[in-house]
């Protein structure tokens, strides 16, 4: 009982980080503090995550996305000084169409939640979950895994085509 | 064995990409066009499209070890694969000429357009939901940066980048869509999760509340990729700013892909009788999403003035009559309405066409296609300006031509599928290809009735003397798509029968193990089991028309014929219940496409 | 497993989610939206994992490892494009009026 409730309480302190995090990423004006942001975010997600047992993706969680994510998004941050001035103007979104739309969906979504709660099941305490991630990978998960490969050649492709630098006309045969 | 020889239009298609890639770097820097490169793209493309409508109809007959619950092969799957595909094959085509006028690199374009075609596959083939993402994935992580390829214009790379972020918000309500499902049935199957919402009336709360959350955000996700109206403001300005090629390709391909997927989830996940009262069934939604596409597309597509844009509101109202389609179901079988993919693929076929055409008449680096620089096209370049007409009277469904038999037989089956009810909706449908017949007919205008010297300054060195892109493979793929917009609308019997026996195949049961064991044994119990053994013979008309674009044709076509009469004999002999197809036959007749195909290269 | 019950897992994932679908669709930075796109994602990623939990089932922890190797490749062709936008930096004057309609 005693952990039980030692775990209530990480929840809900997790819980509040990441929420906390999360509104600083997407609302706050400055670009460096949105990016710690998303830091935060992540490591706060990746302490949920070893709530739910899920040792090998909390781990996975810091070193991908603490790891290399966000230090590629500081990167960017740091590499185009200027890019405060880079906006995606003219969406032709309406956001004074998009954000009540947008409201109103999640509340949809959060009161259909919260109006039938779904009990917490009774499992037993899961052991590590690395060997049964790797079966699935190389069973059931085979395609996709392999299918990974190919997003993988794809995204370096299309990132080297957008990002390297313009061929010169003279360059160019 | 089986799993690698079911695999192999994938394979092929990535496989594609791969030599691609290596050929461009053997290439060297020096050569300046490198238009081989597309050819040989769209070549291994075809190819891969071949495969599919020759191995995926007939497929079911095997066991398929590893990837029974990965990939799903049938009729349905082999339909629209071969039209992705073939857009895919016809978008590299139009790229030959068109990209070193824009100063875009070929080599990784078309590399990129291959894996995107691959990832097209995999989406459409997927038995499960997590390869559905990662072939979305694929296939969009290879559009945006194709829509964005060329540099010197800030107006493709902002294209690209809104793409970009509309397609991530895309993937995520799909993602959270499908989390929603895993909790619902634990499966992550489609098989498993149709079974488990059917059977899951056992804990009323949890098994009511997240279906219903699943589907809206599964809508919202698939209303993004199709460009149904709430989720396509990003449409017109990123069809405008891509180049052409990358415009055709998404009209054509990512449209058709993200179809296929919509019909199957909607009618595969969604197929669980009762609703019991709750406030969003997924008709209402279906048709709801599909009115406002068709009112809204056309009502915006009254008011432009560029020929891209015009065309991609078209495609948003073409949306809406698809989405139509999909809703209306005949509530006793619950199969995908008959009409849908004849439709897609006259519309595939004439969109592309279209495009086709925009894409020749944008030299120079000018991807800017205000309607005044059509003017007088009809002297300049006759047979441009008509197949400009074939396509676009296609495109309004005009009788001789493919769009009018789609929209004639879309609407008769909607109205079959409920005779009182849906009278309403074919008529509002009716009124909207009235009101789109006003654009339509105002790109015509403009191409044969207008003079270039009516408009004055820029626009007469623009309109008058910039040359059309002289183009050999561009010719092909753009006389192919109109002849197939004549073909589908003087003879659309093959056509049809292919798109009703792939419709027949569009809902994945339940029981799909017990099927894959036996496929035969549906058949007697079925009012028409006619369309089984008509199938792979008519979509084999698709194979024919994609192997018209590459050398292969010829090679291809004696063996094939030869294949033909074995399948046939073989569905003969599947159709009579509880008998098998004999093994042997097979492999040996699955041999002769890639050795064909082999020397198409 | 912790007193927590899905519910709560779940609104917190929808809570994820829906702050970063009000930042993509409300920011203009295109740096913010690329990180708001990765907070849908981890909110996805929370949602599967809490219902894995709750199933006692590990199928969803490979699908999660999946949605973060594409998240990852994502993110490497988000930034690609911010980049190129950057480079063609003031001069992409995007709210010319032609465009502005529809």
């Amino acid at each position: 009982m005693e952990a039980r409730t030692l775990k209530d309480a990480l929840f809900w302190a997790f819980a509040t980080s990441t929420v906390g995090f999360a509104l600083m990423v997407a609302f706050h004006q400055s670009l460096v503090h949105s990016a710690l942001g998303l830091m935060g975010t992540l490591l706060s997600v990746g302490c949920l995550y070893g709530l739910l047992d899920a040792d090998f993706v909390a781990v996975t969680q810091v070193v991908v996305y603490v790891g290399g994510v966000v230090i590629l998004f500081l990167f960017g941050v740091f590499l185009t000084k200027r890019i405060e001035d880079v906006t995606v103007t003219n969406r032709s979104v309406n956001w004074y169409v998009a954000v009540p739309v947008g409201l109103v969906l999640l509340a949809v979504i959060l009161y259909a939640l919260l109006s039938s709660p779904i009990p917490a099941a009774e499992v037993a305490a899961a052991g590590p979950t690395t060997a049964a991630i790797g079966e699935a990978l190389l069973g059931r998960f085979l395609l996709p895994f392999e299918v990974i490969s190919v997003v993988l050649l794809a995204v370096l492709l299309g990132a080297l085509l957008l990002a390297r630098r313009e061929v010169k006309p003279e360059e160019r045969g | 064995m089986n799993d690698l020889l079911l695999c192999a239009p994938i394979l092929v298609a990535a496989g594609t990409g791969i030599l691609v890639m290596a050929l461009d770097l053997l290439s060297g820097r020096d050569d300046p066009r490198k238009g081989f490169l597309g050819v040989v793209t769209a070549a291994g493309l075809a190819i891969a499209a071949v495969l599919a409508v020759t191995l995926w109809p007939g497929a079911p007959a095997f066991e398929m070890s590893f990837l029974k619950g990965v990939l799903i092969v049938d009729g349905f799957v082999a339909f629209f694969s071969a039209l992705v595909l073939a857009t895919g094959a016809a978008a590299a085509l139009l790229a030959v000429d068109h990209l070193p006028e824009q100063g875009i690199e070929p080599g990784a374009f078309q590399t990129l357009l291959a894996f995107s075609a691959t990832g097209a596959l995999a989406f459409v083939a997927a038995a499960d939901l997590v390869t559905m993402f990662l072939g979305l994935e694929v296939m969009s992580l290879a559009v945006y940066a194709l829509a964005a390829s060329k540099r010197s214009s800030g107006f493709a790379t902002e294209a690209g980048l809104k793409y970009f972020v509309l397609g991530g918000l895309a993937s995520a309500f799909l993602l959270f869509g499908v989390a929603f499902l895993y909790g619902a049935t634990g499966s992550l199957d489609l098989a498993g999760i149709a079974a488990g919402l059917a059977g899951g009336a056992s804990s009323a709360g949890a098994d009511r509340v997240l279906p219903q959350v699943a589907l809206v955000l599964l809508l919202v996700a698939m209303g993004f990729k199709v460009a149904a109206v709430p989720f396509h403001f990003w449409t017109p300005d990123v069809y405008e700013g891509a180049p052409t090629p990358v415009t055709a390709y998404m009209a054509g391909a990512v449209k058709a892909a993200g179809f296929a997927v919509l019909s199957r989830l909607i009618l595969t996940v969604y197929q669980a009788p009762s609703w019991g009262g709750l406030p969003l069934s997924p008709a209402d939604a279906l048709l709801g999403l599909a009115v406002l596409t068709m009112v809204v597309g056309n009502v915006l597509g009254v008011v432009q003035d560029d020929v891209k844009r015009i065309l991609a509101y078209s495609s948003i109202a073409h949306a809406g009559y698809l989405l139509l389609g999909v809703w209306a179901t005949d509530p006793a079988t619950r199969a995908l309405n008959d009409g849908v993919p004849f439709y897609l693929l006259a519309y595939v076929a004439a969109t592309v066409g279209a495009f086709g055409v925009v894409s020749l008449l944008g030299a120079r680096g000018e991807e800017d296609m205000r309607l005044p620089r059509l003017a007088g096209l009809s002297k300049r370049h006759p047979v441009l300006a008509a197949v400009l007409l074939v396509c676009v009277l296609s495109l309004a469904g005009i009788p001789p031509f493919g769009g009018f038999m789609g929209k004639f037989n879309l609407f008769k089956a909607v109205l079959a599928a409920d005779p009182a009810s849906n009278v309403t909706w074919v008529v509002v449908a009716v009124l909207n290809s009235l009101v789109a017949l006003y654009y339509y007919l105002r790109i015509l205008l403009y191409a044969y009735f207008r003079e270039p010297e009516v408009v004055s300054g820029d626009d007469v060195a623009a309109a008058g003397h910039a040359p059309a892109i002289r183009s050999a493979p561009a010719w092909a793929a753009i006389g192919v798509a109109a002849l197939a917009s004549l073909y589908l609308g003087i003879l659309p019997g093959r056509m049809m029968a292919a798109s009703g026996s792939a419709a027949s195949a569009a809902v994945v049961r339940p029981d799909l193990s017990a099927a894959l064991a036996a496929p035969a044994a549906l058949a007697p119990g079925k009012s028409s089991p006619a369309p089984a053994p008509a199938s792979p013979t008519v979509s084999r008309r698709a194979a024919v028309r994609d192997a018209g674009r590459d050398a292969a044709r010829d090679a291809t076509r004696n063996d094939r014929d030869a294949a033909r009469n074995d399948r046939d004999a073989a569905h003969s002999r599947s159709a009579a219940p509880g008998t098998r197809p004999p093994r042997p036959p097979r492999p040996s007749r699955f041999a002769a496409p890639p050795a064909g195909g082999g020397s198409g290269r | 497993m912790s007193g927590v019950p899905l519910s709560w897992w779940l609104v917190l994932a929808t809570a994820l989610f829906g702050i970063g679908a009000l930042g993509v669709v409300t920011r203009r930075n295109a740096l913010v939206v690329l990180m708001s796109l990765e907070l849908m994602l981890n909110g996805v990623n929370v949602a599967f994992l809490a219902f894995a939990r709750a199933r006692g089932d590990s199928l969803a922890h490979a699908a999660v490892f999946i949605v973060m190797a594409v998240a990852a490749a994502e993110v490497a062709v988000g930034l690609a494009l911010a980049i190129a936008l950057f480079r063609h930096g003031g001069n992409v004057d995007l709210d010319r009026a032609r465009r502005m309609k529809g």
